[in-house]
């Protein structure tokens, strides 16, 4: 009887254990998958608002990690530093739009006789485990002066 | 030890649903941003067509090569553009199922 129980002891431990463990892991995969859908949401809402801005800008500017937009309302910096991605409005303050940022580039293509500009995004992963680079494309074509 | 095996058994079937969610929004997650990644795709580049690049096609489905860095992460498939006598279509078609599924735009000439 006393082995018997004994047994069940450590039986009862090696399961609370194990499911104890499993259960940060679960927690902390969710965590993480729920930073990783906000990253990819905050990118997509960034990556919208810089194609909606390019397409009515002016002129467009490209220095170094920046990009200056002449828009109809006035200038839109662009600038990705310190692993972020930041906007700025005028002599405004600078708002941080994404941060974990890992890269950041802003391209001006010809296609067929159109300029495009390609931003090319990537973030750093939650996780240290994940397979896949998360990457953004984003393309806007500019109908205004071809100065760069 | 039977009452054991028994407590084991349904702690079991009580935890695999639990893992099976984890692993399913996982994987929903993925095919979101492959989704994601395919929508802004294929808006930049019908908006490039409709800005006058449609014109280097003539009428009928062709391949449409795309040279975005994101495109790396999107599953086996292809992008078409289809010149047709109104309008111009482009779309993205997975070969996969469960990866975002097919994403289309067309416009006017």
């Amino acid at each position: 009887m006393l082995l018997e129980a004994m047994a069940y002891i450590a039986i009862l431990f090696a399961v609370l254990g194990a499911g104890f463990a499993a259960m940060y892991r679960c927690v902390g995969n969710s965590a993480l998958l729920r930073l990783s859908a906000d990253d990819i949401a905050v990118a997509m809402q960034t990556g919208e608002r810089w194609r909606s801005e390019v397409r009515s800008a002016r002129q467009i500017d490209s220095r170094d990690d920046s990009l200056r937009l002449e828009l109809p309302r006035g200038t839109v910096l662009y600038a990705f530093r310190d692993n972020a991605v930041f906007r700025q409005e005028g002599d405004g303050p600078a708002v941080r739009l994404l941060s974990n940022v890992k890269a950041s580039a802003a391209q001006l293509h010809s296609r067929q006789g159109v300029r495009v500009w390609t931003w090319e995004l990537e973030l750093n992963p939650r996780s240290k485990t994940s397979r896949i680079r998360p990457l953004f494309t984003f393309m806007a074509v500019h109908h205004g002066e071809a100065a760069q | 030890m039977t009452e054991l095996l028994v407590a084991l058994a349904l702690t079991l079937a009580a935890l695999l649903p639990v893992a099976y969610s984890f692993a399913s929004e996982q994987r929903l997650a993925r095919s979101l941003y492959t989704r994601a990644i395919a929508m802004e795709i294929v808006d930049g580049e019908t908006e490039i067509l409709a800005a006058g690049a449609w014109r280097s096609f003539s009428q009928g489905p062709h391949d449409y090569a795309v040279k975005a860095a994101a495109a790396t992460n999107l599953p086996p498939g292809r992008f078409t553009v289809t010149v047709g006598g109104q309008s111009v279509r482009l779309e993205w078609q997975p070969v996969l199922k469960r990866y975002g599924g097919p994403v289309s735009r067309e416009f006017s000439k």
